[in-house]
């Protein structure tokens, strides 16, 4: 059964959507020195994730790919309502797939995301 | 949002991430890099059970991603948006009374940008159910 929607009506089924979703990005070399808010224009995206919420756990979960490059670097996590650094403790690899999962219990010592949403799968 | 209780053959899947870098827009629009957008497919394929894991490819329809840009944005690509950001990010199916499904995490793409691989929920869920004891 084929969906005949347009790009549009898909692009408006999707927009309460997008608060879930979150990027992750990392600031050129070049600007390490400036001040973090005067760098924010400058993240160079490389991969996604979407933030879950699943038997009371909040989670981000992302391609195991992502994070592992993520880790390496001083990465910066993005989602419309703010930003974090990811360190190496949060993050729980699959162990047979390409994915890993950020534990956002973790959180509270990277304050920068105060608030997030997430989507119920529970 | 509905998690299915199997992958569906994806039609109308819909990939949405941060796709593009700010080479990829004009100067005028740099600060829309950290638009999102969300991409249509026009074919998928369900491959092989491998590790346990079913993965359905998905083929982008190059002609609709250049349109199907967020609003505000839609025009003003030079190019279409790069694919590379796109990893890790949701993959939803809308069903014909237009509900919408989350039915994949996007973990690879091919070297010319023209196939992605989504991980289905139930995989992700089923493991969360093996570490729920864990976290």
């Amino acid at each position: 059964l084929q969906l005949n929607l347009r790009n549009s009506e898909i692009d408006e089924l999707l927009v309460p959507y997008r608060r879930y979703l979150v990027g992750f990005g990392r600031y050129p070399e070049r600007l390490k020195k400036i001040p973090i808010e005067q760098r924010f224009d400058a993240i160079e995206i490389y991969g996604s994730g979407f933030f879950f919420r699943f038997h009371g756990v909040t989670f981000i979960i992302t391609a195991k790919h992502v994070v592992e490059d993520a880790v390496k670097t001083d990465t910066c996590i993005i989602s419309e309502l703010g930003s974090f650094l990811l360190v190496p403790y949060m993050v729980i690899p699959f162990p047979s797939d390409d994915l890993a999962l950020v534990n956002l219990s973790e959180l509270s010592n990277y304050q920068e995301i105060t608030r997030f949403e997430f989507l119920n799968l529970e | 949002v509905i998690a299915p209780s199997s992958l569906p053959l994806i039609h109308d899947a819909i990939f949405m991430g941060y796709p593009s870098s700010k080479n990829e827009l004009v100067p005028r629009d740099r600060r829309n890099a950290f638009r999102i957008y969300s991409f249509r497919v026009k074919k998928s394929e369900r491959l092989s059970v491998e590790n346990s894991s079913l993965r359905t490819s998905i083929c982008f329809d190059y002609p609709k991603m250049a349109a199907n840009t967020s609003p505000g944005v839609q025009g003003r690509l030079h190019r279409t948006p790069n694919p590379n950001g796109i990893s890790g990010g949701p993959v939803f199916s809308i069903d014909i009374d237009k509900r919408v499904f989350i039915v994949g995490v996007a973990i690879e793409r091919d070297e010319r940008q023209t196939i992605l691989t989504a991980t289905p929920m139930t995989r992700v869920i089923e493991y969360l159910n093996d570490i729920s004891m864990l976290v």
